[in-house]
């Protein structure tokens, strides 16, 4: 795929201006280290996507 | 003998079977089984028949298991589609099956991602093997005859729903089939009211049970005498993170199930998935790429192809990948139960490469996990293209 790999993710309750920051700067770091990899965040407010007990879609399709 | 004067302490819930899984014996009555049900689909599953004589197969081809990699290639989820389409649905599942059409019992199906439903027909024997495989899963994971099981999967055509509530049922214990599609309030209530003592549900609906209790019903997860949750479905209950999220908000152990027969044990670390029908399928790997065959032993990793040698073909046919990338382990598990052990790494069509790195949604999923609470857990990965590989 074309990188950067783009990520939704939804944040916790209450986290965001300079925690948010802090968090997006911990999770790169983390996912540099650990996968090699340096995706593009974007943040999402908590249950932002819906919560089914099925199998969790991981992709979000922009293309038909 | 009824299942409540078995002895509720010992180790397995086939004392006959299950200590014998990784004994040399069980290769002798694999390939015996594999021969004899090569010859049973021949004769009764047209499906079966089709494909082996499209590769120029026979059963007696089959002289070591190492043959069957020879003979036949991976049935993957493209073939069983093509012939859906040429046959029709309906007529293509019962082709797939030894046994004539009343046989049926129930129909599940998996949605997947895209396109048509793959259904899961079962019959007697079908269901004979799904209750006995899932009852050794569910007694190595301590579930024991009378224990109220809350169940959270979907129920609505899932393969987790009502065959696994068939299943507990059939082992002695007593499900409650609540559903997902229940809801988290209902399914809340319900735990509360009838104070089951183990959990069925994915592992991300553990993880939203946590956040969303306190809302609902006023208290946390672990006031709910909950011990045992078994998870499945997707990576999560085999992650670390995610393992140490959800046992520390229950108070509960956690157990990872899978399609193949696999669940995990009961040592404190996560070990994988144990194989615990040796004696009823047999799991190769091979290189999704070229279809060439990795030789099972420590560590190996490559796309899982299931053979299912017992039964009519209602449980799974021959070779058959869901697409699951797996990791084995063949050496003696710290736990001390039987069955080697496997671990799923990531799927086939979910395997991203960025910049020559392969990443896997499930591996996204652990590091992500391991920021809770300052994340929920929950995130996609956008795709602007179709990938593959
Ligand atoms: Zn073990």
């Amino acid at each position: 795929m074309t990188p950067p790999l783009k990520l939704k993710i939804e944040h916790g309750e209450g986290i965001a201006g300079e925690a948010l920051a802090r968090l997006e700067s911990e999770l790169l770091e983390a996912m540099r280290a650990q996968l090699r990899v340096t995706p593009a965040i974007t943040w999402l407010a908590p249950n932002s996507f819906e919560r089914t007990g099925k199998k969790t879609q991981f992709f979000e399709r922009t293309y038909l | 003998m009824s299942v409540s004067h078995l002895d509720a302490s010992r180790p397995y819930w086939n004392m006959e079977v299950e200590p014998f899984l990784d004994s040399p014996q069980m290769r002798e009555l694999q390939l015996y089984r594999l021969r004899r049900h090569l010859a049973l689909l021949y004769e009764g599953a047209p499906f079966w028949r089709r494909r082996m004589e499209r590769y120029g197969a026979q059963p007696s081809d089959i002289r070591r298991l190492e043959d069957l990699a020879k003979v036949l290639p991976p049935c993957r989820k493209q073939d069983l589609r093509e012939d859906a389409e040429k046959y029709g649905t309906v007529e293509s599942m019962y082709q797939m099956v030894a046994a004539p059409l009343d046989q049926l019992r129930l129909l599940a199906a998996t949605s997947g991602t895209t396109g048509e439903p793959t259904p899961y027909p079962f019959t007697p024997a079908g269901m004979e093997i799904n209750n006995e495989t899932f009852a050794r899963i569910f007694w190595r994971a301590g579930i024991r005859p009378g224990d109220r099981i809350l169940h959270g999967f979907g129920l609505s055509m899932f393969v987790g729903g009502v065959p696994l509530v068939m299943a507990a049922s059939a082992m002695g214990a007593c499900p409650i089939p609540v559903g997902a599609e229940a809801g988290a309030q209902r399914l809340l209530k319900i735990a509360l009211t009838f104070e089951p003592r183990v959990l069925f549900c994915t592992p991300s609906y553990a993880e939203h049970l946590i956040e969303a209790a306190p809302k609902l019903i006023g208290k946390s997860v672990a006031s709910l005498g909950i011990r045992i949750i078994v998870a499945g479905g997707e990576p999560g209950a085999g992650l670390p993170e995610v393992r140490r999220k959800i046992e520390s908000a229950y108070g509960a152990r956690l157990f990872d199930i899978g399609g193949a027969g696999g669940g995990s044990c009961d040592w404190h670390e996560y070990q994988g998935m144990h194989n615990v029908r040796v004696d009823g399928s047999i799991i190769e790997l091979v290189d999704p790429g070229t279809d060439e065959l990795i030789p099972l032993e420590d560590g190996a990793r490559g796309e899982a192809c299931v053979s299912t040698i017992i039964g009519d073909g209602s449980m799974g046919g021959i070779r058959n990948s869901l697409g699951d990338i797996m990791e084995v382990t063949l050496s003696p598990c710290p736990c001390g139960r039987s069955g080697f052990r496997y671990r799923i790494v990531g799927r086939t069509d979910d395997m991203l490469k960025v910049k020559g790195t392969i990443v896997y949604p499930g591996a996204l999923d652990n590091v992500i996990a391991a920021f809770y609470p300052r994340v929920t857990g929950e995130f996609r990965i956008v795709l602007d293209e179709p990938h593959r590989g």
